[in-house]
């Protein structure tokens, strides 16, 4: 958590000099700003919420997202994550007594597997 | 369109862009970089034609009706080495991933091969044995590829969550090559979660399922056909915390000199500074009495 020094000062952190918040509220004196900023290292977001109190006891919570990453990588992770977390809520729920299926990545793939094995199938069915 | 139909287009554009790929692999000669996936390329477009003769055979009566024995052992036994060529699939883009820090990759690779064989090691063990006589290769086949899945997965987070950390590029052919083995493990997971005995070849979950394939495959021969980013030198501050764990991962590595270990009834170093000490008591003795 760390406080203001002020208006139009610089602010620290990661995300560098802290934007003015445009808008009506910006005339209201003896404001403060309450910075919080969260850090999430793997996704590199940074995430700022802005309290600000004015003299007629209003307030409000614009909330930025400062990406450190280009939108294009931060869309790439976070395909990437869902991807993976897909895989693993799969994996996770199916059933161990459910009949396997045969994979993709297979080289035999496009092909039909054999329901059975050599000699221990009906003949009309090999 | 029919379902159907639509379903055998999607197959036919899988095989097409298999050899599309495997094509643009060899001409980039990312098979020199990347061995194991060369080698899958190469199995994955080979045994298609001799698994399509064999089963083709089998209905035919061909060879005296060895044509199925023959198509169960090719199929399965080109499962199982393509469930072994994906483990050193993936122990090459670890390779690859981690070549910019040599101490940690080196580091990296003792452990994730002992997390492969950790996995193998799993995966025999849970094998139910269920089967007997030949269908016991089937129940190998699918735990080796589940295993596998399951190790591509983890890969794939890998990445994404220390590419910055690697200064990889998300335009790196090892990316890209994890990025699609993981939607293919995804997509055979999700596939399996679903499956019922009612679900048919044309199922909305195959559509999604091969649509995801297809995906994966386009987007392999993009990272193959358009050119690699060429790596830069890697520049990292000097008190960066990956660049003092490659540090200390070299100098864990590193076989220097070599250090004689002295059996214990040996000579010791107390010994010989148990004779300094008496040496140079006599001295002073001696001293003390000349004076």
């Amino acid at each position: 958590m760390r406080r203001g020094a002020g208006r139009g000062g610089k602010r620290g952190g990661k995300c560098g000099q802290n934007e003015e918040i445009a808008g009506p509220w910006r005339y209201v004196g003896n404001y403060r700003h309450y910075y919080l900023f969260i850090f999430l290292n793997s996704l590199d977001l940074i995430c700022k919420i802005t309290y600000d109190f004015g003299v007629q006891e209003m307030c409000f919570l614009p909330i930025q997202i400062h990406q450190r990453l280009p939108p294009m990588k931060l869309a790439l992770r976070i395909f990437v994550l869902t991807i993976v977390a897909a895989g693993v809520a799969a994996a996770a729920t199916t059933p161990r007594t459910a009949p396997p299926i045969a994979s993709h990545q297979s080289a035999t793939a496009s092909m039909p597997g054999p329901g059975c094995g050599p000699y221990m199938c009906p003949p009309d069915t090999q | 369109m029919p379902s159907q139909t639509a379903m055998f287009l999607m197959s036919v554009a899988e095989f097409a862009l298999w050899a599309v790929l495997g094509f643009l692999f060899w001409k980039k000669k990312f098979h020199l970089q990347f061995p194991a996936m060369g080698y899958y390329l190469a199995i994955r477009i080979a045994s298609m034609p001799l698994l399509v003769f064999f089963f083709y055979g089998q209905s035919r009566h061909w060879f005296h009706n060895l044509c199925f024995p023959i198509y169960f052992f090719i199929y399965w036994t080109v499962y199982i080495a393509s469930a072994v060529l994906l483990y050193f699939v993936c122990i090459e883009v670890f390779r690859s991933a981690l070549s910019a820090f040599p101490g940690l990759m080196k580091l990296g690779l003792v452990i994730f091969s002992w997390a492969v064989l950790a996995s193998v090691i799993v995966s025999f063990s849970t094998i139910t044995f269920s089967h007997k006589g030949f269908m016991l290769i089937p129940d190998i086949a699918f735990r080796l590829m589940r295993s596998v899945s399951i190790l591509e997965l983890c890969l794939l987070g890998f990445l994404c969550l220390s590419m910055n950390a690697l200064r990889l590029s998300a335009r790196d052919m090892a990316f890209g090559i994890s990025l699609g083995f993981g939607i293919m493990s995804s997509s055979d997971f999700i596939l399996a979660s679903l499956w019922s005995p009612k679900t048919s070849l044309t199922d909305p979950v195959q559509f999604v399922c091969e649509s995801m394939i297809l995906v994966a495959l386009g987007m392999w021969v993009a990272y193959c056909a358009l050119p690699e980013p060429a790596r830069q030198p890697l520049m990292v501050p000097a008190n960066s915390l990956i660049f003092r764990w490659n540090e200390i991962a070299t100098a864990l590595g590193h076989t220097g000199t070599q250090v004689a270990v002295q059996p214990a009834g040996g000579f010791r170093l107390t010994e010989a500074e148990n004779a300094v000490e008496e040496s140079l008591t006599q001295d002073l003795k001696s001293r003390a009495s000349a004076t």
